[in-house]
This record gives C-alpha cells, structure tokens and sequence, in this order.
C-alpha cells in the first residue's frame, strides 16, 4: 500500500500538471475513468486562486480582460503558488512576475499597476495606529522643526513609476468612461496610506516622492525638504507636510 | 481518550441557527443588529496585523457570539503541522474568545504550497495516526476541545481500509475532539460515492456533534455521466439537504447550525431567510426530539 506522503506528492504534483493522468489508486466507486473528479480538485485550487488575484488586482484584472486575466492569473498560480494559508499575502509576487511574463510585454505599465494595487491591498491590512495630527505639532519650537524625524504609519508606502500608473488606476476604478491614458505620458508618482478604515492613494507633486522617500530613510525635515527642492525647484514644503498629515501617513516623530 | 475542556470562554455558542460572517454584511450587521444566534468566521481571514476586517469583527464580536473555522491548518497532510500557523489560529483565538473552533478533515498545504482546498485523505490506520497527532498539537496549544469536520468528496481511494464514519468516529475517540456534521457534505459524498446518506447518519457519532453546517453546492457530472456534485457554498440550500437535516436534527435535538454562503454573496435577506429557515427545522424538530 502506498504511503500517505506518496498519496499526497502524487495528487499534489497532478493538481498542478493538467496533462498528468489522475494518481494510481485514485478513482471513482462507479468504476470507470476519474478524470472529471480529479478535475474538480484541479478547478478548484485554479479558479480560487483567480478570484483571490481578482479581488486584490482589479485594475490588473480590467486591464487583462476577462479570459486573457484568467490565462495570466493560471500561469501565475501554476508558477508561484501560494506558501502561506494566510491569503490575504498572496500576491506580492504579481508584479514582478508580470515583468517576466512574455505576453504581457505590450502593457509595459502592467507590472507598476499591479504595485499600486499590491500597496493597497498592504495599507488596507497594517497595524493599527494613530496618525499624528497638526495639534500634535502645535508645541514643537519653530527652530526645532527642521531636525524632526517621523516615523511613518505601518500602511504608509510610496511608488514611483516612469508611467502615469496613478491616472491608469484612478480612471479604472472612478471613472464610468474610462479615459484614455496613452502610455508614454509623463511618469508619476504615488503615496498609499489608510485613513481610518479607507485606503487612499494621492498622486504626488514634483518633489515630493524624494522629500517623504528621505523621510522615511530617516532623514530630517530641513535636510528632507532641500533634497526636494534640489530635485524639483517647485517643490512646495507646506503642501507636501499637509498631505502627510492628511493622509495619517505618519504617527510620531522625535529630533534628530 | 484524553481530558480536553469544552470551550472554557466567554459566550458559548447556542444551540439555534447563525450564519458565516462576510466583509459585505458588515456595515449592514452592525446598523440593524439583526436577530441571529452567532457568526462563524474564516480564521485566516483574521490574521493580519489591522485593518477594517479587525475592526468589524471586534465589533460584531461584542455583540454576538462567535465561532471560529480553520480552513488552512492542513490536518490530513502526512507532513507536519505548520507550527506558525498554529500560533496564528491560537492568536486568533485568544483575540476574539470563540465559543467553538473547528476544522477539517482535509490536507492543503504539502512542501511549502497551499493549494487553497480542501483535499481528500485515504482512510487507513496510518493516515488515521497522522490525524489523531495533528489533532492532539491543535487541541493542546489552543488548550481546548476543537471540532472536526466530515469532507465533501469527489474521489476515492484504493488505500483506503475503513469507512469514512468509521474513521471520524475513531479519530474523536482518540482525541477527544468534537466532530462538526457537515449535513451539505454527506449529502454530496453520498452522491458521489453512491451511499445511503442517512445511514451515514445513522451511523455517525451523533453524541460528539457540536455544530451542524447546511450549504449549497452545484451540480456537474463525471466521465462516465453520472451526477457529481460539487461543494461550492454559492447557492441556497437544497431540498434534499433540508431534509437530510430534518433526520439529522431528530437525533441530535436543539444544537448550533450554520449557514455558509462564501461565493456569490447574496443579500443579507437572503442569507437571513436560509438562517430562519434552519432556525425553525431546529424548533420543530428539536421539540420531537425531546419527547422521543
């Protein structure tokens, strides 16, 4: 009698090669083939998997269109399945393998898409914690605001794309008609952060990706904001602090 | 059989009609508060750091009670038990207090791949050993009783030396643990497998019951045209499966039963009408079951 480990290596192995015959001592009571049973088992690791896929990457999955999305979300599954019950984490590998995969290569953006997507699907999951708010600034000494550091909210992350990956997302997910956005438009870039229970995303001013990327490396405020404005002359200090507190994209702060 | 305390906790899980819990009731369930026993809940759906799912559930847990079931622990696999997840069933435990925590008698997950699915296990005495010890772990680390649950299945196995009941029976005797009657799933095997559904009944360890599900599934066939059902939990449920819970009910008298609806979500009237529906096959028949 075959092993219990053999039974399984056998039956996992043919759940992911459509092509293999079903197990040896795997069958029906009805005698008979048992391919369609053993399909039930095959269908459905596949089509769950593509609905997790779906529900993170909507805007990947619209993109697609419906049978294409279907074809590259199997390919995907087949080839990095999940390593974790915990399906909320299944995806991260999405991007980077839709930068391998040969047929999408016509939608250079798809892979940027899908890390916009993959951050909210991050942000809507953090910790837990409470944003810092103007109030809390209130008693800092004006001479001290250049050397504050902040620690920035779990949810908070930010992308920066040589496409307009935050306009392909937003009229994706807004708009009734869907605007044409062509490809080779400036690049953008995005922070991602949850407000209370929503997850927003805010397309970002020139200099400011460099400002919160310098922030988040630990860099302080004054030194933060003139790598910005080296970058980006119109880079504008006041607004990019307002949109991080706006967005709870930070909950403390200390001095350098 | 070793000494396992039923659920020890706060807010014990009474014996009516509830129904698993969706992120698209949420807002609804909390605004209306609508009269329902309790709420089962996916725990991996639960083991993120924050978020909204967190902040439903804390919510909806303070005013119902809940019931909280694995779909990933991976009992029936020959390999070991995932000890991380483990720590994240009991963290999940420890956070929400479920008045009953249960699984299944399934494998998901082998060398490092979770395959999303409830797969089936031969029924022999050396899969039956890997079970018992899986089943021990989770019940010591969680330190109380969990509920295991019979599978819907579409194949069967030459390894396989004992009936299915046979084996559940023996892995609740060895363990201690509770069983969960699935009445959806009988009734799928039995059709697929061509047995009497409610000999199986009949034949089931009715006194280690501590939950009931009730589902829908679809219908497809298999190479040779003969009917083969699929447990989808997308539909209402059926007829037949109403009526194998009638028999069911009769045996056990009042106990907790669920409705499961996790595809195709449909409205929360809908959802709640398959719950009332239990709910009064509980009265009805409960009440024969006492004067029996």
């Amino acid at each position: 009698m075959p092993s219990l480990d053999q039974v399984q290596r056998e039956f996992a192995s043919a759940i992911f090669h459509a092509s293999r015959p079903v197990p040896a001592g795997v069958g029906s009571n009805h005698g008979g083939a048992a391919n369609k049973r053993f399909a039930v088992y095959r269908n459905n690791v596949v089509m769950s998997l593509t609905d997790v896929v779906a529900a993170f990457f909507p805007v990947v999955a619209r993109l697609l269109g419906g049978d294409f999305f279907r074809a590259t979300a199997r390919a995907f599954i087949l080839e990095r399945p999940p390593a974790s019950p915990v399906l909320t984490r299944y995806g991260a590998e999405l991007p980077e393998f839709l930068s391998e995969f040969r047929p999408v290569t016509d939608l250079p953006y798809l892979p940027d898409v899908a890390r916009l997507e993959w951050m909210q699907q991050r942000a809507y999951h953090a910790a837990n914690a409470r944003p810092l708010t103007r109030a809390d600034l209130s008693h800092v000494e004006p001479d001290e605001v250049p050397r504050l550091c902040f620690l920035f909210h779990p949810s908070a992350q930010i992308q920066r794309s040589r496409f307009p990956v935050f306009s392909i997302w937003r009229t994706n997910t807004f708009d009734e008609d869907v605007k044409f956005i062509p490809a080779e438009a400036a690049g953008e870039a995005v922070l991602v952060s949850r407000v209370g229970l929503e997850v927003k995303a805010l397309l970002l001013d020139p200099g400011f990706y460099t400002f919160f990327e310098a922030l988040m490396a630990g860099v302080p405020l004054g030194e933060a904001a003139m790598e910005a404005s080296r970058e980006a002359s119109a880079f504008d200090f006041q607004k990019a602090l307002a949109a991080l507190l706006d967005l709870g994209a930070v909950y403390g702060h200390g001095a350098s | 059989m070793s000494a396992v305390p039923r659920s020890a906790m706060a807010d014990p899980i009474p014996a009516g009609a509830g129904v698993g819990l969706k992120p698209e009731h949420y807002q609804h369930i909390l605004k209306t508060r609508p009269a329902i026993g309790w709420f089962e809940v996916h725990a991996e759906n639960y083991m993120e750091a924050g978020g909204p799912p967190h902040h439903y559930l804390s919510a909806i847990r303070s005013m119902y009670p809940l019931s909280v079931h694995g779909v990933g622990m991976s009992i029936g696999a020959d390999e070991e038990l995932d000890q991380l997840h483990l720590a994240r069933l009991k963290a999940v435990c420890d956070c929400y207090q479920p008045g009953l925590v249960s699984e299944h008698l399934a494998w998901s997950t082998h060398e490092g791949t979770f395959f999303n699915d409830l797969l089936p296990v031969p029924y022999n005495c050396q899969t039956l050993q890997r079970v018992c010890s899986h089943v021990d772990q989770i019940q010591s680390t969680l330190k109380r009783q969990i509920l295991l649950e019979n599978p819907s299945t579409y194949v069967v196995f030459d390894a396989s030396e004992m009936s299915e009941v046979d084996f559940i029976k023996q892995i609740s005797e060895r363990t201690g643990c509770g069983l969960l009657l699935d009445v959806n799933n009988v009734f799928v095997s039995a059709t697929n497998h061509g047995f009497d559904p409610v000999a199986y009944i009949d034949e089931f360890p009715i006194e280690r019951v501590g939950e009931i599900h009730l589902g829908g599934h679809s219908v497809d066939a298999d190479d040779t045209g003969r009917t083969l059902l699929i447990d989808s939990h997308g539909t209402q449920v059926v007829d037949p499966v109403w009526e194998l819970f009638r028999h069911v009910v009769r045996r056990t008298g009042r106990c907790p039963v669920l409705i499961e609806w996790d595809n195709d979500v449909p409205e929360w009237e809908s959802l709640h009408m398959e719950a009332i529906r239990a709910e009064a096959i509980l009265h009805r028949e409960g009440a024969r079951h006492a004067v029996a």
